[in-house]
């Protein structure tokens, strides 16, 4: 380790060290917690995605793998582990790093990051086994009265109970970090960002808690089933809001990604800021776009929480969606790429796959993600799209073209200069965001005009073989949904690759200790 | 460093209060969904058979 | 990485200099979402009139 001297914070003696690439300070508690989380993160990420290519290729009717009981075994598999699993052991590494680098802080509390991994890691492998023991088919949704083997609720409850701590912890970092100044004024934007998603995801937890706890009581014989309605509500507001953890989590990831690798600089501090907090204020209310078909709740309460304040937290993205490639934009126009319209863009590192990942994600979640998410959140247009494959299809635009390829992105430099080992293969590395992205896409696109044509989600058999009239959709269905197997490939490929790879450097990479990394 | 010649605005000043925003951030849709849904949902009356 | 190292470079993120607001790649990307936006917004809003008859 070069450097010896204490980084600028509160950081106790032998606590911390200072990164040798970005000259940030890193508190060795929180770093070891940021490694066990990500390689959490990352082992939920493969078992998804062996859900993922053998769901691809069941929804594909010319190949239709998987027996029916599978289909949902499989189903509630892949939900579970890339949307909960994955996605929420990351976010709880980035909270790590943006609690202490970022606010030069030292980790709260090793005994409360202790008990938070340990309660998520045996909850996400509880939930995992009753799920393959074949005692879970509920999808990941669990609506009650479907019920699971306790244990299920029993895994995700310790899930959810652990990743609150990990929450709490931040809070507390936040705490410290006020109580000692460790910055000055406001914290700075990807903290902030990070604070947002911290915020929603004890909306998030909560919620589950109430809805949860019940449901795991009835599984155990101990009370009479929950209303299903009641349950929907309340399953919603940790489902939504889980959601847009994701979104705060991703934006702030942008941010991060386009200052280490072009340099960007947010465009304007309240601007950016507002919009994070038009997030916390206004997003979790459209959590009834989700109830858009229930009859349990009245038109009022729908119309309120999906239009009227819910385009606020729209307008937030829309923000976002403008200052982030702006900001890429002026940050390489002042780097000499000033041709025209587009030659920053075209001039951009498209070879670093931290950047490639990055702006990818973004146009994804833009472009798709957003327009479609908007569309599908409309109350009189839902009823012409629920339930069909357009939900799953907008929805791998968000969290999987959006978020995991952001997170992807991100991993090119947490590995580096958190594990401090490097990635090989560079070649390779280089190209993985691309497969992953393209491939998503052509998921993204196959599902949603295959929904268009009414194709069902959650169905095991579009063509109803067996049925005594004949009944299927026509072949413009059939093309999309061989479009989205095909995508499906790709992208499992991608993904796999990324897994590959990163295995690869966290245990047997080069080190780089001592020295910067070996940049993109 | 930020400049000091430059104050910081006061809407800023107030989204630098964290607890404040983690308040609003829980009360809001505490309220406006999950309140109001749950009031909805108890109130709504039952469907007769038709 | 480029220099400044990312310290430095999170220390003045609220500094602004000259040129910061030249963006008008950006201003095109975004003017094409809110094309698609509408051109998607209105075909959906269409589908839905086909099936739903308004007497
Ligand atoms: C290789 C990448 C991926 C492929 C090919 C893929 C494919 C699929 C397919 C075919 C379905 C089934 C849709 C249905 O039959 O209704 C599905 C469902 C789903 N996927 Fe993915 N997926 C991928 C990655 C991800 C990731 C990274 C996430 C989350 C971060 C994710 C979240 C979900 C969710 C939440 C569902 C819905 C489960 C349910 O209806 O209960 N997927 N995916
Ligand atoms: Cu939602």
């Amino acid at each position: 380790m070069t450097s010896l001297a204490l980084p600028v914070g509160n950081f106790r003696t032998g606590e911390a060290r200072t990164c040798d690439t970005t000259g940030l300070p890193v508190c060795l508690h929180a770093q070891r917690f940021i490694k066990l989380n990500a390689v959490c993160a990352v082992v939920a990420l493969l078992v998804g995605a062996i859900g993922a290519i053998l769901l691809g290729l069941t929804r594909w009717p010319a190949v239709h793998l998987l027996p029916a009981d599978w289909y949902y075994r499989v189903l509630t598999l892949h939900g579970i582990n890339m949307l909960i699993f994955w996605i929420i052991f990351l976010e709880i590494a980035i909270l790590y790093f943006a609690g202490t680098t970022l606010l030069k802080t030292r980790l709260a509390s090793t005994k409360l990051a202790w008990t938070s991994f340990l309660l998520m890691a045996v909850g996400a492998v509880l939930t995992n086994i009753t799920i393959l023991q074949g005692t879970a088919d509920v999808m990941m949704t669990s609506y009650a009265p479907l019920q699971a083997h306790s244990n299920f609720y029993l895994g995700m409850i310790l899930f959810a109970v652990g990743a609150l701590l990990g929450v709490g912890n931040f809070f507390a970092c936040v705490w410290i970090a006020r109580r000692d100044k460790t910055y000055q004024g406001s914290m700075p934007l990807v903290a902030f960002g990070a604070l947002a998603a911290a915020i929603i995801a004890v909306v998030a937890i909560l919620h589950g808690a109430i809805a949860l706890v019940p449901t795991w009581l009835w599984s155990l014989g101990l009370m009479d089933a929950p209303d299903a309605g009641w349950y929907r509500l309340l399953w919603w507001g940790i489902g939504h809001q889980s959601q847009q953890i994701n979104v705060c989590a991703m934006v702030s990831t942008w941010y991060l990604l386009a200052t280490l690798t072009v340099g960007a600089k947010p465009l304007n501090q309240l601007v950016c800021r507002s919009a994070f907090v038009l997030y916390v204020l206004f997003i979790n209310i459209a959590s009834a776009h989700h109830l858009l078909v229930d009859p349990g709740v009245s038109a009022g309460w729908k119309i309120w929480n999906t239009s009227y304040a819910m385009y606020l937290a729209v307008l937030a993205s829309m923000i976002h969606g403008f200052t982030v490639p702006a900001a890429v934009e002026v940050a390489q126009r002042k780097k000499g790429h000033d041709r025209g319209l587009f030659g920053w863009l075209v001039k951009a590192p498209w070879a670093n796959p931290g950047f490639s990942a990055f702006f990818l994600s973004l146009i994804i979640f833009g472009f798709i993600g957003g327009i479609t998410g908007v569309t599908l959140g409309t109350q009189q247009i839902n009823i012409i799209a629920h339930n069909t494959l357009r939900i799953p299809g907008h929805f791998h635009a968000t969290v999987v073209g959006g978020t995991s390829l952001a997170f992807m992105g991100l991993c090119y430099y947490v590995v580096p200069l958190i594990f401090r080992r490097e990635y090989a293969a560079r070649a390779l590395c280089r190209l993985q965001p691309y497969l992953f992205g393209i491939g998503i896409v052509l998921v993204s696109i196959g599902m949603s005009f295959a929904g268009s044509y009414g194709v069902p989600r959650r169905h095991w058999d579009v063509e109803f073989s067996g049925a005594p009239f004949a009944k299927g959709f026509d072949s413009g269905a059939h093309v999309m949904l061989g479009l989205m197997g095909i995508g499906a490939v790709l992208a499992f490929v991608g993904l796999l690759t990324f897994i590959l790879l990163t295995v690869h450097a966290v245990f047997l990479g080069k080190r780089n200790e001592g020295r910067a990394m070996t940049a993109w | 460093m930020h400049d000091p010649q430059r104050p910081v605005p006061p809407l800023q000043r107030l989204m630098d209060n964290p607890w404040l925003l983690l308040l609003l951030g829980v009360a809001i849709p505490f309220l406006s969904y999950t309140a109001w849904g749950w009031i909805s949902m108890m109130t709504m009356a039952k469907a007769t058979l038709p | 990485m480029s220099d400044p190292k990312l310290v430095d470079r999170l220390e003045r993120e609220r500094d602004t200099e000259p040129g910061d607001h030249k963006m008008p790649g950006t201003v095109v990307l975004t003017a094409l979402l809110l094309l698609c936006f509408v051109v998607y917004y209105f075909a959906n809003w269409k589908a839905l009139a086909d099936v739903w008859h308004v007497r």
